[in-house]
């Protein structure tokens, strides 16, 4: 039932050939495997008899009703360290630590359909070679002879082609992410998106017959998220308001449902990696998009966190991305949209905080809730005066908020800022106010939103601040893991 | 400042109230032309988002998995 191949490098998987039979397609997986991940993996444990919950899912619901028989169960691989031993007499997995889930690198489920059969995989960034640096994961348990284990990625599988699509796989992705991060959401199966897409069950292979965006959407909705669909300006080739945005979502922790409709393809957009800073010397406000250099996507045709440019390229680009769904909580009012304009305007108080001047300065912004960000300005006390530091434990913010930092170049470089505000993501769009905090390393603007007030003046403080002798504050970065 | 707002900012060392007029140029700005314009923005985009919604994304079928290279 279970089997060790130890490696010497990537090209040793070929032995899985001998390990597993055809209908699980070894050939195409050893390739696959040995074209993607690096040589840190040295051993993988093979389970076979293995039930996966999502295969079943659509065996009960398609394989099954077949004239041709599918095996019922699974295949699944175990990638390990070089520390890692196994012992095929006594089952025994060992590490000289005793701490296997340290030396483990994730699993890929392999399905009996002799086609796609890359099933439900969740593999540590750190090992698929050209991934991106920021990568959005979550923890998955894996229960295998006895040991519990944590691995730490985002989830991904072949489209199963006849039953459901790539849109269906990037669904699925998304959505198993958000319950192994979230507990408000629940988990669903592989048949479950299939049918989620439609407002009744479609039967047969309808499901493979494409989706539309609202189809996403829809799953979305009925997933208990409140999905957004942000299309770009095709008649606007200068959109980067769109490109903004996304990276915008993205640097949120939000895994985004990509649409190319040119290519006629869906993925996951789940990290980015920032291209190597630049001195410009050419003057002009600048976002976090200018400075993206690759997104990491999950993409059914490939292991996960391929790696996008965002021009040019073999397979495709981000410019190819037309429109996205963004699957949010419930208590995001305000839309990207309107940060995205807001922002460049808060330089007209930026006097009050120390902004530096507007056409050299790049702007980030990104969502995040209350509590990550007074745990993060506790984490880095040491930058902030101490009144500030109780000033934002004390600001009664939503769930929910948006921060838009500033730096200059120089800044940007050392993953430095000058100044952060923080907005309301609650806020309606036709408040002239939408901010909680406005501050730089010598002034804060403070905003008490503790009662709706005509007057404009009402609500507002000023704090000044010491200066606590350093650069820039730490840029806040903790939404990603960095591989 | 009511009750409410002076309990929160109570609790805050230092704080000092700001220049009436100090904010006065952003609130034009913000009242003339950023809501208006993000408004305009944001119900535009919901326009492309309804455009976008029913493009299939039908050439799925039809495409199978690739090898790797």
């Amino acid at each position: 039932m279970y089997s060790w191949i130890s490696l010497s490098s990537t090209t040793d998987l070929d032995q899985l050939t001998q390990h597993v039979s055809p209908e699980y397609a070894p050939d195409a997986v050893a390739k696959k495997l040995g074209d993607g991940l690096s040589n840190a993996v040295k051993g993988v444990l093979i389970e076979r008899n293995y039930i996966d919950k999502d295969y079943r899912s659509t065996y009960y619901n398609f394989y099954s009703k077949k004239g041709l028989r599918y095996r019922t169960d699974c295949v699944r691989l175990h990638f390990f360290d070089s520390t890692v031993t196994f012992d095929e007499k006594g089952l025994k997995l060992d590490s000289p630590d005793r701490r296997l889930t340290d030396h483990y690198f994730g699993f890929m489920v392999l399905r009996p359909t002799g086609v796609a059969t890359i099933g439900r995989t969740v593999l540590a960034p750190d090992v698929r070679r050209g991934a991106c640096k920021s990568i959005i994961t979550a923890e998955h348990k894996v229960h295998l002879l006895g040991h519990k284990m944590m691995i730490r990625g985002f989830p991904s599988m072949d489209q199963h082609v006849d039953i459901s699509v790539c849109a269906h796989a990037a669904c699925w992705s998304i959505l198993r992410h958000y319950s192994e991060r979230y507990n408000v959401y629940r988990e669903f199966l592989t048949y479950d998106i299939t049918t989620m897409a439609q407002q009744f069950n479609p039967g047969g292979l309808v499901p493979s017959q494409g989706l539309a965006l609202s189809h996403a959407e829809r799953v979305f909705q009925e997933a208990g998220t409140f999905p957004i669909i942000v299309a770009r300006d095709m008649k606007n080739p200068g959109d980067l308001s769109f490109y903004r945005q996304l990276t915008a979502y993205v640097e949120s922790g939000f895994p985004l449902f990509a649409a190319m409709h040119d290519k006629g393809h869906a993925i996951a957009v789940v990290g980015y990696d920032w291209r190597a800073p630049l001195s410009t010397g050419v003057a002009g406000l600048r976002y976090s998009w200018d400075e993206v250099k690759s997104f990491a996507v999950v993409d059914d045709n490939h292991l996960p966190y391929v790696s996008i440019p965002v021009t040019g390229g073999t397979l495709y680009n981000a410019t190819d991305i037309d429109a996205f769904i963004v699957a949010l909580p419930e208590k995001v009012f305000y839309p990207a949209d309107a940060v995205d304009r807001l922002a460049p305007t808060l330089f007209r108080i930026g006097a009050l905080v120390g902004l530096p001047p507007e056409d050299q300065t790049i702007i980030r912004y990104f969502i995040t809730t209350g509590s990550a960000f007074r745990r993060f300005v506790r984490l880095h006390e040491s930058e902030f005066d101490p009144k500030l530091v109780k000033a934002i434990m004390v600001l009664p913010f939503a769930q929910f908020i948006w921060i838009v930092e500033f730096s200059t170049e120089g800044q940007w470089a050392t993953n430095q800022i000058t100044a952060r505000a923080v907005i309301d993501a609650t806020a309606s769009l036709l408040e002239f106010n939408p901010l909680w905090l406005f501050h730089g390393r010598q002034e804060a603007l403070l905003f008490s939103r503790e009662k709706v007030s005509l007057d404009p003046n009402a609500g507002i403080g000023a704090l000044h601040t010491s200066d606590m002798g350093h650069a820039g504050f730490s840029r806040m970065d903790q939404n990603l893991r960095s591989t | 400042m009511d009750e409410k707002e002076t309990e929160v900012f109570d609790q805050i060392e230092g704080i000092t109230s700001v220049e009436p007029g100090a904010l006065e140029d952003f609130k034009r700005e913000m009242t003339e032309q950023v809501i208006p314009e993000i408004v305009r923005v944001v119900e535009e985009r919901r326009t492309l988002a309804a455009e976008s919604r029913h493009r299939k994304l039908e050439v799925l079928i039809a495409r199978k998995p690739e090898q790797s290279k």
